[in-house]
């Protein structure tokens, strides 16, 4: 087992499943970088990810494949808030931003939370598109 | 925290929840109960995989037992164990004679007809454009029955006719195609009657020759040993019946390039049934004098019996107790279970020990039988049923009567009042409504061994058909019909099973000693009779005569020797009688049954 360090309160298995250099084992994430990853997780579930919860997918991939407008961008930007307000109980969030990017056929999304346990704010930008 | 992992969930977020228990006891990774976590993912597929391992041990438990099994294939595999064939569709089956014209030209000189198995008839009958062939699936040679030795009268016992299609299966035993005994001939059509199922060996690849042998089906285990020409049914797990030979310790083995064929009907289930009228539509036959001999068909119960494939909850009933009975009739059920299984033309059935009968015969079993066609069982259905069912199967000491139903009749004089403001139906509607109704009621609660019938049910019934409906009311007259002995001395005993109402008994019109009779009862338990002056139709009672007795708790009439010349109306005595109680039930072989039926209906005034 690796020695912990006082400062990391949050640690996760990275899914993409790279191998640390050093050690030859999977790679792990810690604090905001396990949180970005849990995030995306959470709003992107497909239908049928969690098994027998089918509340905790809300289709926000769905979303992308509408049309790319100032309502479809409302939409999204409430779902986000619902979905991480519910599953995401560690993190309270302040902001969120989403803005229709039509060049890239997706959307950019700032989404500025605070950390229980860390004092500082965070922002978080993601591009979400159809693309997994 | 947990150090070892539960394994007692089946639950899905059960399963999760252990396994984050035990996660918590490290700590390596600490987001394992965020969900979306990257762990969170990890223990998702953990937990799906368990709990999918789960369900598949649950769906094989399940499929392990008769009770709980869900699929075709395992239920027939445990039938297998059981010695019970699963049933695919049933062929229907009809009754009929064969009778040649024959004359002194066409006559065979050896005086016989063969009248080969196969295409025998088609259905005339038919409602649509369906076309119905009926088989018959062994040879029958047709002799001339004439008593008078110039005469002619070449016709056949009763024949037992399979509807379907004739057809046949070829197979050669090989063994280089499987080293051990038990090489599977599969047929190739799945609506097979097994029933109709013959199985020929020949030495030799090939048909043609006439030294074959005929195998048959294995029924006891007993009776078998390593000479005996048997063969083995059994099903695979598409339905499709599979033929298998012996292994030399039960049944013999066949040889290799032994050549077989299986003939069998194809059938249409009960699209077969109720075919009444046939044509004869075999090969020709061809009298001495090379004419073509005509053949008329006589049916003598129209084809019944067809049926489907027997589904999953039929399998569950009838394997188990298949196994049950182990081919003995023993108990009442047994004999039950298999009349009803061997023998088609069953409506119901009664089976009653002779220790339960009235008098008591014991070492004797009462059945009774209400057929599907007709209200009893002709003398020929009964031989049958003896012969080729009872006398199998029956324990050797014990006696087996077939006995008719004894039928109780209800004449119902129904008068139902309506609100005609509540509906649109005409009085005369709302009269065919009841009539149907009460019909119903008969066809489906009553007229049955097990049937009852309650005044109550048919009032409830018959209100609930229109909510117009504001009362019904049946008056009841109880009939039993007796065969008489004509002018012979005769007592005569008639049961109504039940309290009956003083001085309601009356019969009907009969001639007794030369005068038109009838009788009725004093109301103090005696049968008198009252006949009819030729000279002027005035009515007189023979005084200081009784006929017999009645006890009115009992409802059983009891006449003394009396001789009926004939019946004014038909041929049957009829006595009718109001019952006390409004509720019937059947007793030993009684069939309570609703026999004639009078509806009034009157219109509810408003303006009262």
């Amino acid at each position: 087992m690796g020695k912990q360090t006082q400062d990391k309160f949050y640690s996760d298995l990275d899914l993409t499943f790279t191998i640390h250099p050093l050690n030859n084992d999977i790679s792990m994430l810690y604090d905001e970088r396990s949180i970005d990853q849990n995030m995306y997780n959470v709003m992107m579930g497909n239908n049928g990810d969690a098994k027998f919860h089918p509340e905790k997918c809300i289709g926000i991939r769905d979303m992308l494949f509408e049309p790319i407008n100032i309502l479809t961008e409302a939409d999204l930007r409430a779902k986000i808030e619902f979905i991480l307000q519910m599953w995401m109980p560690r993190i309270k969030v302040i902001k969120i931003d989403v803005i229709q990017n039509v060049n890239a056929d997706g959307y950019n999304v700032s989404i500025t939370y605070k950390t229980i346990n860390i004092i500082d704010e965070r922002t978080t930008t993601l591009f979400l598109d159809r693309i997994r | 925290m947990a150090k070892n992992l539960k394994v007692n969930a089946l639950d899905f977020d059960e399963l999760k929840a252990n396994l984050i228990e035990f996660l918590q006891g490290q700590e390596k990774f600490k987001d394992y109960n965020f969900y979306g976590s990257g762990f969170d993912v990890i223990l998702d597929s953990l937990t799906y995989n368990s709990f999918y391992m789960g369900t598949f041990a649950h769906l094989l438990a399940n499929e392990a037992f008769i009770d709980s099994a869900n699929l075709r294939d395992s239920l027939t595999s445990k039938a297998k164990l059981l010695n019970y064939i699963p049933k695919s569709s049933f062929s229907a089956i009809a009754d009929a004679n064969v009778v040649l014209d024959i004359n002194a030209e066409n006559q065979p000189t050896d005086e016989k007809f063969l009248i080969e198995r196969g295409t025998f008839a088609k259905s005339t009958n038919s409602v649509s454009s369906l076309v119905r062939n009926f088989i018959l699936i062994d040879d029958v040679y047709i002799y001339n029955k004439s008593i008078d030795a110039s005469g002619f009268d070449y016709q056949s016992d009763t024949l037992q006719i399979y509807e379907g299609t004739f057809q046949k299966d070829y197979y050669t035993k090989d063994v280089s195609q499987n080293s051990t005994w038990n090489q599977i001939y599969r047929l190739t059509v799945k609506d097979v009657d097994y029933r109709t199922i013959r199985v020929k060996v020949y030495p030799n690849d090939t048909a043609e020759d006439s030294n074959f042998v005929s195998y048959k089906l294995a029924s006891d285990f007993m009776q078998i040993d390593g000479a005996s020409n048997i063969f083995f049914i059994t099903t695979d797990d598409k339905g499709y019946y599979e033929i298998l030979f012996g292994n030399g310790v039960y049944g013999r083995e066949l040889e290799n390039g032994n050549y077989i064929e299986i003939s069998y009907v194809e059938n249409q289930g009960e699209l077969g049934n109720d075919a009444r009228e046939f044509l004869y539509n075999g090969n020709d036959l061809i009298g001495k004098d090379g004419s073509v001999i005509d053949v008329t068909i006589n049916t003598e119960m129209a084809s019944d019996g067809g049926r489907g494939e027997e589904t999953l909850e039929e399998l569950k009933y009838n394997v188990p107790h298949h196994y049950k009975r182990q081919n003995r009739l023993v108990t009442i059920e047994d004999y039950k279970s298999i009349l009803l299984s061997e023998y088609n033309n069953i409506q119901s059935i009664n089976v009653l020990g002779g220790e339960d009968n009235y008098p008591k015969v014991y070492g004797r079993v009462f059945i009774s039988i209400k057929p599907k066609v007709g209200d009893i069982l002709s003398s020929k259905a009964k031989e049958t049923i003896q012969k080729t069912i009872l006398e199998k199967y029956n324990i050797v000491t014990i006696d087996t009567t077939i006995v008719d139903v004894d039928f109780l009749y209800l004449n119902l004089t129904n008068q139902t009042k309506f609100d005609p403001l509540q509906t649109d139906l005409s009085s005369g509607q709302i009269a065919n409504l009841v009539n149907d109704t009460i019909n119903n009621y008969d066809t489906n609660q009553v007229s049955r061994f097990d049937g009852y019938y309650s005044n109550a049910n048919l009032y409830e019934s018959i209100l609930n058909q229109d909510d117009s409906i504001i009362s019904t009311f049946n008056y009841i007259m109880l009939e039993k019909q007796t065969k008489p002995a004509f002018e012979t001395s005769q007592s005569y005993t008639i049961d109504f099973n039940g309290k009956l109402v003083k001085k309601s008994i009356i019969s009907n019109e009969f001639t007794f000693r030369g005068l038109p009779s009838h009788f009725d009862d004093d109301g103090m338990g005696n049968i008198v009779i009252h006949y009819e002056s030729l000279i002027d139709g005035t009515k007189y009672t023979y005084l200081d005569e009784y006929f017999g007795t009645v006890d009115y708790d009992t409802g059983i009439i009891n006449t003394s020797n009396i001789v009926i010349d004939e019946i004014v109306n038909g041929d049957l005595l009829i006595t009718e009688s109001m019952p006390i109680e409004p509720d019937f039930y059947p007793l030993r072989n009684n069939i309570i049954k609703i026999n004639k039926v009078s509806v009034t209906v009157t219109e509810y005034d408003n303006n009262k």
